[in-house]
């Protein structure tokens, strides 16, 4: 990451989210909202610049973190889904609570230290069930690799 | 009932028919009457073939054999869900996620073996700070439910006459929360 402010993501860009969870995809493919839950002390959802790199890289990146199970149990494997897409334009003007007051940003984050320009942050106003499902609306399905 | 089960072919109500020459198996048929008690199976027969139906002594409405096939609502593929989700170590989405808390586990358990069987089955799901999300995405409405590592309670509901409703972590007992059970009844069928 880098200590200088993160600027906002252009709104006509697109980010990728990998996905390896199988507990986050609906077996139609659809996507959970459980795929927008932070970890603990973190509003932020890692995610990538599509422009910077795009679904054919993402997939690359995916499969080199793919770990097989150290005893054999599916259960502890990592395997590459594939990725889901959302919009940063549609991320930052959809209102995610009920008085339309509070709203996601797409922050420019890129990792330098492990050489990926093209992270940045989905972040969250707060963690909440409602937003989880506004999220997964906005975003696509899963968009399996080729 | 065993006695009709080498008597003739049946096919169930309301469902395709099964396989010719393939009769239900009225022992399992029995076992879920000895579980669920509040069920009862009705035998219809006619010229041709017999139909059975397994009807809800309160509702009296039919269910399906899928549905007897549920341990009420915390079903043998949820409960094996869930014992996958404790057995999810750090990092288990990629993204740092903590291990699945076992107080999470044992409360959606408990959760969901005190919902009505009226209520269909949910997805479950594990979130990254170790908590379990109950969601069920029906046509008319969409409710998660979920339980956190301190043994806080959360839900969001969107129904089409009761609109949104979301309560945040919230300690106390779950199923004596009105606003919850108006999304809880509203799902059942």
């Amino acid at each position: 990451m880098t200590d200088e402010k993160p600027e906002l993501v252009p709104e006509d860009e697109n980010v990728l989210r990998r996905i390896f969870s199988p507990y986050h995809i609906n077996e139609d493919g659809s996507l959970k909202s459980s795929a927008f839950s932070p970890s603990t002390n973190t509003l932020d959802i890692s995610v990538n610049r599509e422009k910077i790199a795009d679904f054919k890289k993402n997939c690359e990146i995916g499969r080199q973190e793919e770990q097989p199970s150290p005893d054999g149990n599916p259960v502890r494997e990592k395997i590459f889904r594939g990725c889901i897409r959302g919009n940063v334009g549609e991320i930052h003007n959809t209102p995610v609570d009920q008085e339309k007051t509070l709203y996601c940003k797409v922050l420019a984050t890129p990792d330098h230290e492990n050489e990926n320009p093209s992270h940045a942050d989905l972040r969250l106003p707060k963690d909440s069930r409602g937003i989880r499902r506004k999220l997964a609306k906005i975003f696509s399905d899963l968009i399996k690799p080729e | 009932m065993n006695a009709f089960a080498d008597q003739m072919s049946w096919h169930i109500y309301g469902s395709q028919p099964l396989a010719e020459n393939r009769h239900i198996n009225w022992e399992s048929v029995g076992d879920a009457l000895l579980h669920f008690p509040e069920l009862v199976a009705q035998v219809v027969s006619g010229s041709n073939s017999s139909c059975y139906s397994i009807i809800d002594r309160h509702t009296a409405l039919p269910v399906t054999l899928q549905d007897i096939e549920r341990t009420g609502t915390m079903s043998e593929k949820l409960d094996t869900l869930l014992s996958e989700f404790s057995a999810l170590e750090e990092n288990w989405d990629g993204y740092d996620a903590k291990p699945i808390n076992h107080f999470a586990i044992n409360q959606t358990r408990e959760f969901l073996s005190q919902l009505k069987n009226s209520i269909p089955e949910p997805s479950l799901a594990p979130d990254a700070d170790g908590s379990v999300s109950i969601i069920w995405d029906c046509p008319h409405i969409y409710l998660d439910v979920g339980f956190d590592t301190n043994g806080r309670y959360s839900f969001y509901g969107d129904h089409e006459e009761l609109g949104e409703f979301e309560i945040e972590p919230t300690i106390g007992a779950i199923l004596s929360d009105q606003s919850l059970n108006k999304y809880l009844d509203k799902l059942a069928v």
